[in-house]
């Protein structure tokens, strides 16, 4: 009994750090910094003016969806539509 | 000689906590799309072979659902977990930690050893005798530091849209992003799996023993 009280302890301890690490000004300055680190990273593995690969046709997709939503009911879009 | 070398130490618990923020920046991560799937490409339903569950906010980082804070963080302990299992590898291999205690003896294979062994494990006797580690736990350990971490990194550095042009081969090779995804899916709740057993383990053969040995490095029986 203690030791799963034990265990639920540390993953909410473990959580709400996380949250309060990644809301403080030097946590986002941490995570800002990871980002520009794995981008560079990025680039030592492949040059910035590397040509993209090519594919044949038949590589592509069967599927091609459109991100989020691509008939909004709301806002601007009915009267362009 | 200590029972725990300071490099298994150090990174026995970095690797906890890189581990725990992955996995459950990882469970977050997994909420914005809940289908896996097979090969290249997939996202209707119909075309998935598992339905993953919606994982309530209380087991995951951050505790509310935020893709771009989870990447954020998934990206930032990515890399010392990665660092850290190469530093890992060449530390085992150096000081022999792996050949000496890791690596299976041929004897350990013959059906009646490894029966006697699993025995053991339900009767919760842990002594291993001459071997540091018993031959159920070398291959736990043997599966995880050499199968299921590596994995998890592979599989990682193939879904990642950044890595992918410098290793699309990485990609073909595991079968395609989709494939990638299905597999670090995989791999992940395995790792979870040995975790469970792992702490259950250390639970039921007098934890705060094995704790304070893991932390100060103990004593060779």
């Amino acid at each position: 009994m203690k030791r799963r009280n034990f265990l639920a302890a540390a993953s909410a301890a473990l959580l709400a750090g996380c949250n309060r690490v990644a809301e403080s000004e030097s946590g986002k300055a941490l995570l800002g910094a990871a980002e520009k680190w794995h981008q560079r990273a990025h680039r030592l593995l492949t040059d910035r003016t590397a040509l993209a690969p090519e594919y044949p046709r038949s590589a592509i997709s069967p599927f091609f969806r459109g991100n989020g939503s691509t008939d909004p009911q709301n806002g601007d879009y009915p009267r362009h539509a | 000689m200590k029972r725990h070398a300071l490099s298994t130490r150090v990174w026995h618990w970095l690797n906890l906590l890189c581990v725990m923020v992955l996995f459950m920046s990882g469970l977050t991560i997994s909420n914005a799309h809940r289908r896996l799937y097979w090969g290249d490409w997939g996202f209707a339903p119909e075309q998935a072979w598992l339905v993953v569950p919606r994982f309530p906010d209380w087991m995951t980082i951050p505790g509310y659902y935020s893709l771009a804070l989870a990447r954020d963080l998934h990206i930032l302990m990515a890399w010392p977990f990665a660092l850290g299992l190469l530093f890992m590898w060449l530390a085992m291999l150096g000081n022999r930690h792996f050949t000496r205690d890791i690596v299976t003896r041929r004897r350990e294979w013959r059906p009646a050893a490894i029966w006697s062994d699993i025995r053991a494990h339900l009767r919760l006797d842990f002594d291993h005798g001459a071997d540091k580690y018993n031959f159920l736990q070398k291959l736990a350990y043997g599966l995880v530091l050499g199968v299921i971490l590596p994995m998890m990194i592979f599989t990682g550095i193939a879904i990642s849209p950044g890595m992918e042009p410098s290793f699309g081969w990485l990609v073909d090779l595991l079968g395609g992003r989709q494939s990638a995804r299905s597999l670090h899916f995989i791999f992940a709740f395995a790792l979870a799996v040995f975790f469970v057993v792992h702490l259950i383990l250390v639970i039921l053969s007098g934890p705060i023993g094995q704790v304070r040995a893991r932390l100060t490095g103990g004593h060779h029986p």
